[in-house]
């Protein structure tokens, strides 16, 4: 498993996430809170995989595609996105961002996660993914991410 | 249950107005100067109509002058809030036409009892 | 005072404030102007008039009190010195002060009413007693008998016997005896006339003052005699109520919050069932939870959103003692823009403001006679702009003073032990050590600034606020303090437009006008579409389907609308399907969770929670030209 600055403790929760055909997994201590999705208002000339920005929370929050993100194929099926997962930064709870999700699953300890074939990370997002009975979990790299919405051009 | 036609230029005073006649169950319009309220009184018949003295371009005397030449307004109780003590001030309001006068500053009960006795 | 009122409280005091503004505006421009204009100082004194009405119906004594005495000294006297002013000021102030609410101790309250009312007495030579109605002599009995026998005319201006009589049924018991002696035969009957009259006999402790007065206003057109039948006494006592401003907001939210949390525990109890007529009920419910959501929003802005202007109320008072104070005549000009910022910049940014307006006087503006050496106006300029660009805040406050003291601050520097490599005076270098803590070029404290303990401290507010503060200076021509402070939302005036069912926004400063759109009114030029104005001008046509990535549309020019928007420079058009209303709303920036987007100024939220982009008609024109140029 490749090696990150702070190896989390193995009693950390993640939450397990469904986006579309694929699988992420969160740490839970930077889920806010999960809402439904609705009126998500698209920025002209931003990303593919910046969906748009919603009104939430007296904020307005950007909403990520993970998997435009990530550059996974796109799956035979139209899957629905339901779902807002609203996650703040790990240092600072007002920063927020939202993922459109499908569904929300089963909490796992990240021993759980270690136990797992691993491969390495494709995208700076990732810290890397899993895999369980050849499913694919991605772990999410949340301070990137939130770095990924600051970046590009003014 | 009545409708009433508020007359003051002071709009948080209007609000006071409002929201205590409103409470007793009465449908309360406004206007912010005289002329304005003469166009309101001809556009819909009111059941009382509640003045202040003292206001810019059309006093409360010479509006309620105007308003009692509308014949549908001949015998309409009208009210006249003033601070003013003085006599001629008083004189003056009911020669124009007022059929009472509550005095500033006044107790809302009071002017709900004052209002309910003159519409019934 | 009755509850329901809070809300009609808080509009008294922003009233108040507003009227004491203007009040002190006239008696400040007073001075300026020899002829004091007859119009203006009517218009003074009507303000005062009704400001004395509304504080007592609203309870506020202190401030009714004074206006009163204000009104008095106004109307005896038709110059006022400039004592007469400083007095009236101070009373100014002191009226502010009790709208505030910050002398929470009645006694010590009551002792400042009574100075501040000595204090306008001292400067009128006459009586202060008028305010109290003439004392009548009051005969009390216990048993009245009122003949009442009222002209034919009588029904005319609303008036009615019968309310009359009923008035005098509050006191107590009457027995009523009416006498139709006067009505005549049926055929002969006016509707319109009075024809009767009554004896009544009361019998209630009361004066004679309290059964005359019932017929006040009546009494031209009625006859009517009271006698007392039997004696008596009694008195009666009124309780004020204590009102604290604050509460109001809070009371409102409270409400509010509690009867959605009614409203949504009714609509969950409701989910369980299916039928057809629950399924209305509770559309039913949800609209009006929708309706009390906005409500809350409503109170939550007016709360936590407040005019630039107010954090610059202050100043042109200030600008005047400070002059008189100094000796230095000064003419303060502000340029603020119109918009709504976030409460707490607004009143973060009041001492800054201060501290830079002493600082100014203290170091800046020259004494006269230095400025007539160098050739000045006597009079010092001060120009203070504020604007919102982009997602900051930007004033500048400048004036045309002695710019900073180069050599005093070298000096200085040294004395602090600041190594200067070489003596070259870097601009940057300069206001670096001027915004230092505990750098005073001032020879001794004064008790206009201190010893310049205002800039360090400046700066610290600033930052606080996550801005910056930089400092220009031009030797012996003026300083120019620049104040950069980000907002993340802002009130503006907006106007809302249609393109393929999306709403937009537009800032309303920016739009000139609109027209229906008509093919005879656009052109072809140079391979792009133009339009021409009502002035015969012609001016780029923007395609906004183009910045929002639409698909492109099959021209049908009959059905749409064309914007005219001005930026600084530039005159142009856009076409859109349809245009909406204009409101005032919250903008909020895309920062801080995503960074800025071009052509994209924000993002504004409309009235039923939705949420709509706001453009950037500027950044809207340079990229779409630069786009079709391609």
């Amino acid at each position: 498993m490749k090696s990150s600055a702070n190896s989390p403790l193995d009693n950390d929760l993640y939450q397990l996430i469904v986006i579309e055909d694929q699988q992420y997994a969160l740490p839970v201590h930077c889920i806010t809170t999960v809402l439904a999705l609705e009126n998500v208002l698209r920025l002209p000339g931003t990303n593919s995989w910046l969906s748009g920005v919603v009104h939430v929370r007296n904020a307005i929050v950007p909403v990520v595609n993970m998997n435009k993100l990530i550059e996974v194929d796109v799956p035979p099926h139209q899957f629905n996105c339901p779902l807002l997962v609203l996650l703040h930064h790990p240092l600072d709870s007002q920063r927020l961002l939202g993922l459109s999700v499908t569904d929300v699953t089963i909490l796992m300890y990240h021993s759980e996660l270690a136990e797992m074939a691993s491969s390495s990370s494709t995208h700076q997002c990732l810290i890397n993914s899993v895999n369980d009975d050849s499913q694919k979990i991605h772990l999410l790299d949340i301070a990137n991410l939130f770095e990924q919405l600051l970046q590009g051009q003014n | 249950m009545a409708r009433i036609l508020v007359v003051d230029d002071s709009p948080s005073l209007r609000q006071m107005l409002q929201i205590i006649l409103q409470n007793s169950g009465h449908d309360v319009v406004c206007a912010e100067d005289g002329k304005q309220a003469i166009d309101m009184a001809t556009e819909q018949q009111f059941e009382l109509v509640l003045s202040d003295f003292n206001m810019p371009q059309l006093t409360g005397p010479e509006f309620i002058t105007m308003l009692r030449l509308l014949p549908q307004y001949r015998f309409t109780p009208v009210l006249l809030l003033t601070t003013e003590t003085d006599e001629d001030k008083k004189n003056l309001g009911r020669v124009s036409g007022a059929s009472g006068w509550l005095k500033k500053p006044f107790d809302p009960e009071q002017l709900v009892d004052t209002i309910n006795s003159l519409l019934n | 005072m009755h509850p329901l009122l809070s809300s009609a409280t808080a509009a008294f005091h922003e009233e108040a404030l507003e009227t004491l503004n203007q009040i002190e505006d006239w008696l400040l421009s007073s001075l300026e102007s020899s002829t004091s204009g007859d119009a203006h100082w009517q218009d003074t004194l009507r303000l005062l008039h009704s400001l004395k009405g509304t504080a007592a119906s609203f309870e506020n004594e202190a401030i009714a009190k004074v206006c009163h005495a204000i009104e008095n000294i106004l109307t005896e006297n038709r110059q006022l010195t400039s004592q007469d002013r400083d007095g009236l000021l101070v009373a100014i102030d002191f009226c502010r002060q009790c709208l505030s609410g910050t002398e929470a101790d009645p006694a010590i309250q009551a002792e400042n009413l009574a100075n501040c009312l000595a204090r306008i007495n001292r400067l009128d030579q006459q009586n202060q007693n008028n305010g109290k109605p003439p004392i009548v002599p009051e005969m009390n009995g216990s048993v009245w008998q009122i003949d009442f026998g009222p002209h034919p005319q009588f029904f005319e201006n609303g008036h009615d016997p019968l309310r009359i009589i009923k008035a005098l049924r509050q006191f107590g018991p009457v027995k009523v005896s009416v006498f139709t002696d006067k009505l005549p035969d049926f055929a002969d009957f006016d509707l319109y006339k009075c024809y009767l009259r009554w004896q009544i006999t009361l019998t209630a402790e009361v004066s004679y003052q309290q059964i005359i007065s019932q017929f006040d206003w009546v009494k031209h057109v009625c006859d009517f005699t009271v006698e007392v039948l039997a004696l008596a006494q009694t008195k009666r006592v009124n309780e004020p109520n204590r009102y604290k401003m604050s509460e109001a907001n809070l009371q409102a939210l409270l409400t509010v919050s509690h009867t959605l949390q009614t409203q949504l525990k009714q609509t969950f109890a409701l989910t369980n069932q299916l039928n057809q007529t629950d399924k209305i009920r509770l559309t039913r419910r949800n609209q009006a939870m929708k309706h009390q959501q906005q409500l809350l929003q409503q109170q939550l802005l007016h709360i936590s959103m407040r005019p630039l202007a107010d954090a610059f109320a202050r100043l042109p008072r200030m600008t005047f003692d400070l002059a008189n104070k100094t000796d230095k005549p000064i003419q303060l000009n502000m340029d603020i823009a119109p918009i709504e910022v976030d409460s707490m910049i607004v009143n973060s940014l009041i001492d800054p403001l201060t501290h830079l307006l002493r600082n100014t006087f203290a170091h800046g503006i020259e004494p006269t006679e230095l400025r007539q050496q160098s050739g000045k106006p006597v009079k010092g300029q001060i120009h203070i702009i504020a604007e919102q660009v982009d997602e900051q805040l930007i004033i500048r406050f400048s004036d045309d003073g002695a710019g900073l003291a180069e050599e005093k601050i070298l000096a200085k520097a040294k004395q602090l032990g600041v190594n200067l490599q070489g003596s070259k005076l870097d601009q940057q270098l300069l206001s670096d050590w001027v915004f230092r803590p505990g750098f005073s070029t001032a020879v001794s404290a004064d008790a206009i600034s201190g010893r310049g303990i205002g800039l360090d401290v400046v700066k610290q507010h600033i930052t606080d606020m996550g801005g910056r503060i930089e400092l220009i200076s031009s030797h012996g021509r003026g300083c120019c303090f620049t104040l950069y402070i980000p907002v993340h939302q802002a009130l503006m005036d907006v106007q809302l437009i249609n393109v393929d069912q999306q709403t937009l926004a537009l800032p309303l400063i920016s739009v000139l006008d609109s027209y229906a759109a008509h093919s005879s009114r656009l052109v072809w030029h140079r391979g792009k579409k133009w339009f021409i104005t009502d002035d015969n001008r012609q001016v780029p046509l923007i395609d906004i389907r183009q910045f929002l990535q639409l698909p492109v549309q099959e021209t049908d020019d009959q059905s749409s609308f064309i914007i005219l928007l001005t930026t600084e420079n530039n005159v142009f058009a856009m076409k859109v399907d349809s245009l909406a209303e204009q409101a005032q709303l919250l903008v909020k920036s895309l920062l801080p969770h995503y960074r800025h987007v071009n052509g994209v100024k924000g993002v504004a939220i409309l009235n039923d929670g939705n949420i709509a982009l706001l453009l950037e008609p500027g950044k809207l024109l340079m990229s779409l030209t630069i786009a079709g140029e391609q």
